[in-house]
């Protein structure tokens, strides 16, 4: 009797701690991990827009114009970045040539030409500076020269903007 | 005439990508590369952040930062290089080469070395040009009744360098000819840098003037890439854009850090300082 | 009587307390890798190899909840954090006996599982990262964790 007595102690206490078991938690841990690369985007924003072109008669469009094509680079901040381009001389239409010329370029921290920094895109590559921003757009005029006698057609050019990292 | 006078109203020459806000171009990341002989491999992420497809194609060519005669950063482009220079191209290609690019789609491209038995220890380089391009393009702002049309390509390239590293390398700077003017409203600073080592010195160029009592009126911090040689033109505004007259001391430090480029890709060497004293009358 | 005291103390050795039973591992970490500034990146919870993983092991039929503690943003260099966040979809637990069917979940919530004809389950995470334009470049990590209660 005694013996069962104490037995059915050991049996309770038994039971008690598997009933304090019952819930258990346990946990484990992963990462969640990345490497954020810096990047240099370049992308041709909006046309250089001549609209209509009178014969014999030149047209301008400068940077600060509606018309203005615009460039749009996000580079890292703290990085420095040279600006070049190729131009056409002339855009052309079958044998027949329209000539480009007169390039005027702007570039800016804030989209907008107004206090833009001037350069010439037809000379060498313009550094814009390790600017606070990441963000410029440059802006982009130029000058048509139609002749007297400039045939219609579909003219046609190229332009090209690089964005050198040094 | 009236013919003249018709057509007359009609040319309309444009960069013609018509539809407003359309952006054309493609992301690169990273905007440095540099591969370790042992690996023999990289990659560069490519991105279309546009809403049009962009057709993306990738080129290397040998070229070094150099400066002009007013301190500008220019990029020296070596057609043939001579067999003294430590070239990369030719045996480091890209794949793919060329890709359409959907809008918002993203690329990877792995860059991968061959290079020639017996290569020996060094830093070789390499030009990457990644070239978006729209495609043709239709027209903008034309009397259709006329029947002509007028469009214009535009292209963007993105010039990256390439490091390709065998077996230790080393770099440092020598800076010397320091001089400083004001001009304007900002203090102009000529030094001269000249790379020691075997790979290119890829830092940061600081500058500080003090008036004499010590205090800082003046600063400047620009990223600098020394291959060869180079002297670049810095500027620091000043404050009000003057500075009284009195003495004051430059003091220039080159270092390599950059915070625009991950700090494993960076070789580490001793800075390099130099001062000097301006008078200003 | 003695024998059915036998019975009883056999009974309660043999059983073990539960929390010996019930195991979890980490298995593989959630890999965003290599992620641009400005281009949100995401890994699904079924990608096979940058998805996290989890393995939790116990006893046929027994009954867990399972919660994750998830972070909101990853720490990066100079105190730099690159938001993430996990859509209603991105956990999926799945037994690894014949006829178990993946379950999609939110990883936001607590979730019971019940492992029905095995002893272990795998549960599989995803999510996506936001980094900002001006993102500072470098590493970036942060701690998920998965807590497992047991009935």
């Amino acid at each position: 009797m005694r013996t069962t007595t104490v037995l059915s102690a050991i049996v309770a206490a038994g039971l008690t701690v598997g009933a304090a078991t019952v819930e258990a938690q346990t946990s484990a841990n992963i990462q969640a991990t990345a490497q954020v690369l810096s990047a240099l985007t370049v992308t041709a924003g909006k046309d250089l827009e001549f609209g209509n072109v009178t014969p014999g008669v030149n047209k301008t469009i400068a940077i600060t114009d509606a018309g203005a094509g615009r460039f749009d680079v996000n580079k890292a901040t703290g990085s420095d970045v040279a600006l070049s381009f190729t131009l056409p001389a002339n855009l052309t239409s079958g044998a027949n040539n329209l000539p480009i010329g007169t390039w005027s370029g702007g570039w800016n921290t804030a989209a907008t030409p107004a206090g833009a920094t001037g350069f010439d895109p037809a000379t060498g590559p313009t550094t814009t500076g390790s600017t606070a921003s990441g963000t410029l757009t440059v802006y982009v005029g130029a000058t048509v020269n139609p002749g007297a006698g400039q045939a219609a057609g579909a003219y046609t050019g190229t332009i090209t903007m690089s964005a050198v990292y040094f | 005439m009236a013919i003249l006078r018709t057509l007359g109203l009609v040319l309309a020459a444009a960069l013609a990508l018509p539809l407003v806000g359309r952006a054309q171009g493609v992301l690169v990341a990273p905007h440095a590369v540099v591969i370790d002989h042992r690996t023999r491999s990289g990659s560069l992420s490519l991105y279309n952040p546009g809403d049009q497809p962009s057709e993306v194609s990738i080129s290397t060519f040998f070229g070094y930062p150099v400066t002009d005669s007013a301190g500008e950063f220019d990029l020296r482009t070596v057609e043939r290089p001579e067999a003294s220079m430590p070239s990369a191209v030719g045996w480091v290609e890209a794949f793919p080469k060329r890709m359409v690019l959907q809008p918002k789609e993203r690329q990877t491209v792995r860059l991968l070395a061959r290079p020639p038995a017996g290569l020996r220890d060094g830093e070789y380089w390499a030009r990457l040009v990644v070239t978006a391009r729209a495609g043709s393009v239709p027209v903008t702002g034309v009397d259709d009744s006329s029947g002509i049309t007028v469009g214009l390509n535009l292209e963007v390239r993105t010039v990256l360098p390439l490091q390709y590293r065998k077996g230790p390398v080393a770099t440092s700077v020598r800076a010397s000819s320091l001089k400083a003017d004001v001009k304007g409203d900002s203090l102009a600073v000529r030094l001269s840098l000249v790379r020691q080592g075997t790979a290119a010195f890829i830092g940061t160029v600081r500058g500080a003037l003090a008036d004499s009592t010590g205090r800082t009126v003046a600063a400047f911090s620009s990223p600098v890439a020394v291959y060869y040689e180079v002297e670049p033109r810095f500027a620091a505004a000043l404050p009000g854009g003057r500075l009284p007259q009195g003495r004051y001391r430059l003091r220039v430090e080159v270092t390599t850090e950059r915070e625009d480029l991950p700090p494993e890709t960076l070789l580490a060497a001793r800075p390099v300082r130099d001062s000097l004293e301006l008078n200003l009358p | 009587m003695r024998f059915q005291l036998l019975v009883m103390l056999s009974a309660l050795a043999a059983v073990p307390p539960a929390a010996a039973q019930l195991a979890v591992t980490p298995v593989r970490d959630l890999e965003f890798g290599s992620v641009i500034v400005g281009v949100p990146s995401s890994v699904a919870p079924s990608h096979p190899t940058r998805s996290g993983q989890f393995r939790i092991t116990a006893p046929r039929n027994t009954k867990v909840q399972v919660r994750l503690t998830l972070p909101g943003e990853l720490a990066g260099p100079a105190g730099a954090q690159l938001p993430i966040g996990f859509a209603s979809s991105d956990a999926i637990a799945v037994g690894d006996w014949p006829g178990s069917t993946p379950e999609s979940f939110n990883p936001q919530a607590t979730r019971n599982l019940q492992f029905a004809g095995g002893t272990i389950y795998n549960l599989f995470l995803g999510g996506t990262v936001t980094p900002a334009g001006n993102q500072r470049q470098g590493n970036y990590a942060a701690t998920i964790t998965l807590t497992i209660t047991n009935f």
